[in-house]
């Protein structure tokens, strides 16, 4: 069965530099993504911020520490956040990155790439259908950029990827830059990685900027999106249709003019 | 090498020390043509203290100021070798670093750092707690004369009254004021950190008002919420003086007659 994403169509993400703007005004984005692990606390700014924004536009909840790529077993207190998150919010998508961050109770607070192999994929299903009977939804996997690839690897990314969300019935959330940055990283065709994921599986795109290490790049959410990228994004809007576009600034996080300005953009790229 | 392994050895790689990589990475990453595996790995792993510095230095700003980078990276370092993150929310890894402070002192010529950043913590805490709405002066004022010694204040949960050895709260204000802050002075003092609205505060307190505070927190009647204020020759005014000043700072946030 495919995902069946809501068309939400160009978004930003909801960040702390911009929640004044966003109680004392309406900015004009079409909708937001928030932080899931940011909103999980029971009051205070963040949770006001979010409680006047989800009345204006739709949300989407993207979270970082999920680890559903992990041997430990899902950490339960929190999926009940979450869990109680998402009864709140009632948001639009929910995701997580295709990765793990934890081990043995402990957290790197990072996106670690995993090895593709039958058992990461088998490992990753089934947590991902836990994860789903939880919430009693869908939820979205987005790729990561990564630095490293494993001796171990059987098959490319994009095959792990589309693997996961066919067996456990999920969707994907295409991360244009972070296909730039591990191309380059990992010298994979980027355009090979396009054409190798379901369309019918793709239910948001996120686009950001990276920088160049020389040797490497390194996802950096830290300025714009470069011409590359944007290339790459007109090539997935022209083989996966309309799909909501987000922009992730997270880094030097500019004024929201230059965050909804890169928004703009995005919508006059997927209409070419 | 099935992969609770590979995370196994992975995580050691990154949090660990950086003197073993070479060989351990080869064993589990490939190496591309500009990079060998353990400098791959190596840039996850400079990632990670980087994180929990900024994680820290977020929670507690004063701390941090204080110390100046260098001694603030190598706290950071001690302190995430001591007490690994072990929550999701990487905002919660800061929450053993008081206890840290005070078991292994960093500075000698400072022992009032973990008074600091208790300080700090409860004020990190307070940001995020749970809303709750506030009452006005008219709940007291309201409230008849004989229901008030069996009535019962309840506080709002972003508070938190602490108990220092130090008398940390002027080195605070200096380091927010960006003047040099005062020497270290071992003093029993009390405060209060709570928030109004979005913005949070805090405010040195006597001890039986401490005590107040407290007996009010945990529910008791306003009777027994007064007779911590009873060696006070003003005992009564005192008491009615700060349950004043409580309503007025946004502590109260119902009056149970």
């Amino acid at each position: 069965m495919p995902y069946h994403a809501p068309q939400l169509g160009h978004g930003v993400g909801l960040r702390t530099q911009h929640f004044a703007e966003f109680l004392s005004t309406r900015p004009r984005v079409d909708w937001v993504e928030a932080i899931s692990e940011n909103f999980m606390a029971p009051g205070g700014r963040p949770r006001a911020v979010l409680e006047k924004v989800r009345r204006d536009v739709p949300v989407a909840l993207h979270g970082v520490a999920l680890s559903i790529g992990g041997t430990d077993p899902l950490n339960e207190r929190y999926l009940s956040q979450l869990s109680t998150l998402v009864d709140w919010v009632e948001p639009a998508i929910i995701s997580d990155h295709l990765c793990w961050g934890a081990h043995r109770g402990r957290y790197v607070h990072d996106l670690l790439p995993l090895p593709y192999t039958e058992e990461a994929l088998r490992n990753v299903v089934r947590r991902v259908q836990a994860v789903q009977e939880r919430l009693g939804r869908q939820i979205l996997l987005e790729n990561v950029s990564s630095y490293m690839a494993f001796n171990d690897s059987e098959m490319t990314e994009w095959d792990f990827l589309a693997e996961i969300a066919r067996r456990a019935d999920c969707g994907i959330l295409l991360d244009i830059n972070n296909i730039y940055v591990s191309a380059r990283n990992h010298a994979f065709d980027a355009r090979a990685y396009l054409a190798g994921i379901p369309a019918d599986r793709v239910g948001q795109i996120h686009l950001a900027g990276h920088r160049d290490e020389g040797a490497y790049l390194f996802d950096t959410h830290d300025r714009k999106v470069c011409d590359d990228v944007w290339a790459l994004y007109a090539e997935a809007m022209a083989r996966l249709g309309p799909i909501s576009t987000l922009i992730e600034w997270d880094e030097n996080v500019p004024a929201l003019p230059v965050l909804l300005a890169e928004s703009k953009k995005a919508r006059r790229a997927a209409a070419r | 090498m099935k992969l609770s392994q590979a995370q196994s050895a992975l995580y050691k790689l990154i949090v660990g020390a950086p003197g073993a990589r070479a060989d351990a990475a080869k064993r589990i990453v490939r190496s591309s043509g500009r990079l060998s595996a353990a400098r791959r790995v190596d840039i996850y792993a400079r990632q990670y203290p980087a994180r929990m510095h900024e994680s820290l230095a977020a929670d507690f700003p004063k701390l941090h100021k204080l110390l100046k980078d260098d001694a603030f990276w190598e706290l950071v370092g001690a302190y995430a070798a001591a007490f690994p993150s072990q929550h999701h929310d990487l905002g919660q890894f800061g929450h053993q670093l008081e206890a840290f402070l005070r078991t292994h002192q960093h500075d000698d010529a400072r022992p009032d750092l973990a008074d600091l950043a208790r300080l700090e913590w409860a004020r990190a805490e307070c940001f995020t707690e749970a809303d709750a709405p506030v009452v006005g002066r008219a709940a007291l004022a309201q409230l008849p004369p004989e229901a008030f010694v069996a009535a019962r204040l309840r506080l709002v949960p972003a508070r938190r009254v602490l108990c220092f050895g130090y008398d940390v709260l002027p080195v605070w204000k200096a380091l927010d004021a960006g003047r040099r802050p005062p020497k270290p002075r071992p003093a029993a003092r009390w405060a209060v950190v709570w928030r109004q609205d979005f913005d949070v505060f805090h405010l040195g307190i006597e001890p039986d008002e401490a005590d107040a505070l407290g007996a009010a927190g945990q529910g008791a009647p306003l009777a027994e919420v007064m007779a911590a204020f009873a060696s006070r020759e003003d005992a009564a005014p005192a008491a009615f003086a700060a349950f004043s000043r409580w309503v007025h700072e946004g502590l109260v946030s119902a009056v149970d007659a």
